[in-house]
């Protein structure tokens, strides 16, 4: 063709050229329909299932009791947290950090047909872990240690537990905002922010799915505005197929509960006087450090979303300057003051850290006479 | 004087014109001590032409050969050196390029090493590079730090020890938000973690 028209090899250069980048434009343009053209296909054979599913209460007190208002952004989480313990489903998503490998996990859920409720979360990449849950008790198996079980109420995952839990509690620290209606995972989402009323903490933003109340989307960001973590649902499939999965399950074969005991509760001398709105003490002892064997007395804050840890101990000569290390989501700050050493650890900016190990006081005590 | 010449030659070959003063032009010629040389030397041509007996001709130069050779300079050829071996004389000018390239070479190593750690910036704490992922997944296992190239610390074994004890404070964190859910607390469960140096009194494992 070229030859034909006897164009110079300049000019027959310029036109490869812009055939190349015409080629590539069309590509980029039509390979994102592509992919949500297979995702739709895939989801669409999904919901069509799960449509009769979600519109047939399951007997629950709660969910009849439930109203659910769409425009106020904390019944939608109350909803997330009614759908995910009531309903079968599963879920793939990934956990992605900036600077760390995306992690994906399946969780599933179930109610079975006696009313016993099973979780599980496992790590899809890697030697695998696998926590199951079980009414109230979770069964940890962790490559290179033997599994055991211990009692709680939800499965520790990258998911806070909070939102499927007690969505309530956030209240009196965050603040909830409705931003608006997007597509996520190839369905209709409902994007909502939890803000921290005081700036103190991180912030989130969610996507819901509009018709199963599921959460679809995840991230976490620091005080700028910078992503920290998110988390993403590649797929959701909510349907009483999953409950066939946990039939090959047997009670027997889970591992024995370990019972423990509680370390010496011990009210210490000192408190923590900043503490951001919404946070509480909600533990105090004394113990030793694992690795070290340190004796410590460790304290711990809640806001119901995030976890602060306060270390005190003693001075000792390798902390005597300040020390502070930001890992991707956690902070780790610790300040000496004479014969005592503070160590603030926990999913809070530096700033937030370095005034909670600052504000620490004594009691004043009152002597007795 | 040529004039002196052409006449003594012609007198010798006998071809004076009748004009010419003989006697005058002898006087003339015997004056000059040259022209007495030159008289001698026609002479000889003369009869060495004509192939004559020539009388007993002694030509001795030896005096003037040895008048010449002392008035002359000493005259001394130039002392073939070792760099002139032609083996080494084809190896000196690559030598020299090549010298020339490892110089050049040398200096821009030295400035690409010297740019390097100008332009990497100067770490004052050490970091975290293996997280202690918050999850259910390797919460309880040791966390390593490894510190960077530029910590401006002396004391490796303070440094060493600061993080040996930051990990046990992460790790006692991620336990506890484990053990957050239960609403109990332990720290003494041996099975979770297997390096655990703890010295306590009272066992928590009842199998």
């Amino acid at each position: 063709m070229f030859t034909a028209y006897k164009y110079s090899s300049k000019q027959q250069s310029f036109r490869l050229l812009f055939l190349l980048t015409l080629l590539c434009f069309l590509t980029v343009t039509l390979s994102p329909n592509l992919r949500a053209q297979e995702n739709q296909t895939q989801n669409t054979s999904d919901t069509s299932t799960t449509q009769s599913d979600v519109q047939t209460p399951i007997d629950s007190g709660e969910k009849a009791a439930f109203q659910f208002n769409a425009a106020d952004p904390l019944s939608w989480i109350e909803r997330l947290a009614l759908q995910a313990s009531s309903l079968n489903y599963e879920v793939s998503f990934v956990l992605s950090r900036p600077s760390s490998e995306t992690q994906p996990y399946l969780w599933r859920h179930a109610v079975l047909d006696d009313n016993n409720t099973v979780e599980q979360l496992s790590l899809l990449n890697g030697p695998g872990f696998e926590h199951i849950r079980y009414n109230e008790v979770v069964s940890i198996f962790e490559p290179g240690f033997p599994p055991y079980s211990i009692p709680g109420l939800a499965i520790d995952g990258p998911i806070p537990s909070v939102l499927l839990t007690d969505p309530a509690k956030l209240r009196e620290g965050y603040e909830f905002v409705l931003v608006g209606r997007s597509r996520v995972s190839g369905r209709a989402a409902q994007q909502l922010r939890i803000v921290p009323r005081d700036k103190t903490r991180y912030g989130y933003h969610l996507w819901l799915d509009e018709d199963s109340g599921m959460l679809l989307k995840l991230n976490m960001y620091d005080l700028g505005g910078t992503l920290l973590e998110q988390i993403q649902v590649t797929q959701l499939s909510v349907s009483d197929r999953v409950k066939e999965v946990f039939n090959s399950l047997q009670l027997s074969s889970l591992p024995r509960v370990i019972t423990m005991k509680n370390p010496p509760q011990r009210n210490h001398k000192w408190q923590v006087e900043f503490l951001p709105l919404g946070m509480q003490r909600v533990k105090q002892d004394t113990h030793r450090l694992a690795i070290t064997g340190q004796v410590v007395e460790y304290s711990m804050l809640s806001d119901g979303l995030v976890d602060v840890s306060v270390y005190i101990q003693q001075a000792s000569q390798a902390f005597a300057e300040g020390v502070e290390y930001k890992l991707e989501t956690q902070s780790v700050l610790s300040r000496t003051n004479g014969r005592v050493q503070v160590t603030v650890v926990g999913e809070i900016p530096l700033v937030t850290a370095a005034r909670i190990a600052e504000s620490i006081a004594l009691i004043e005590t009152e002597v007795e006479n | 004087m040529t004039q002196q010449q052409e006449k003594l030659s012609a007198f010798i070959d006998g071809e004076l014109n009748q004009g010419d003063d003989v006697s005058s032009l002898v006087k003339e010629i015997s004056a000059d001590k040259d022209n007495l040389e030159k008289w001698k030397r026609y002479h000889l041509v003369r009869d060495q032409l004509r192939n004559e007996n020539v009388t007993d001709i002694q030509f001795d130069l030896s005096a003037n050969i040895a008048a010449a050779i002392e008035n002359e300079l000493p005259i001394v050829a130039p002392k073939r050196r070792w760099t002139e071996l032609p083996v080494v004389a084809s190896v000196i000018p690559l030598v020299k390029q090549s010298g020339q390239l490892a110089v050049a070479a040398c200096v821009t190593a030295v400035m690409i090493f010297s740019f390097q750690t100008y332009n990497t910036p100067e770490e004052t704490t050490p970091f975290l590079t293996a997280p202690p992922v918050a999850g259910p997944q390797g919460g309880l296992r040791p966390v390593n730090l490894e510190q960077t190239r530029n910590v401006q610390r002396d004391d490796m074994a303070i440094l060493l020890e600061q993080r040996r004890q930051i990990n046990a404070l992460i790790e006692d964190h991620q336990r506890q938000l484990k053990l957050k859910n239960t609403g109990l607390v332990d720290g003494k469960t041996q099975e979770k973690n297997s390096e655990v140096e703890v010295k306590e009194t009272s066992t928590a494992q009842q199998p």
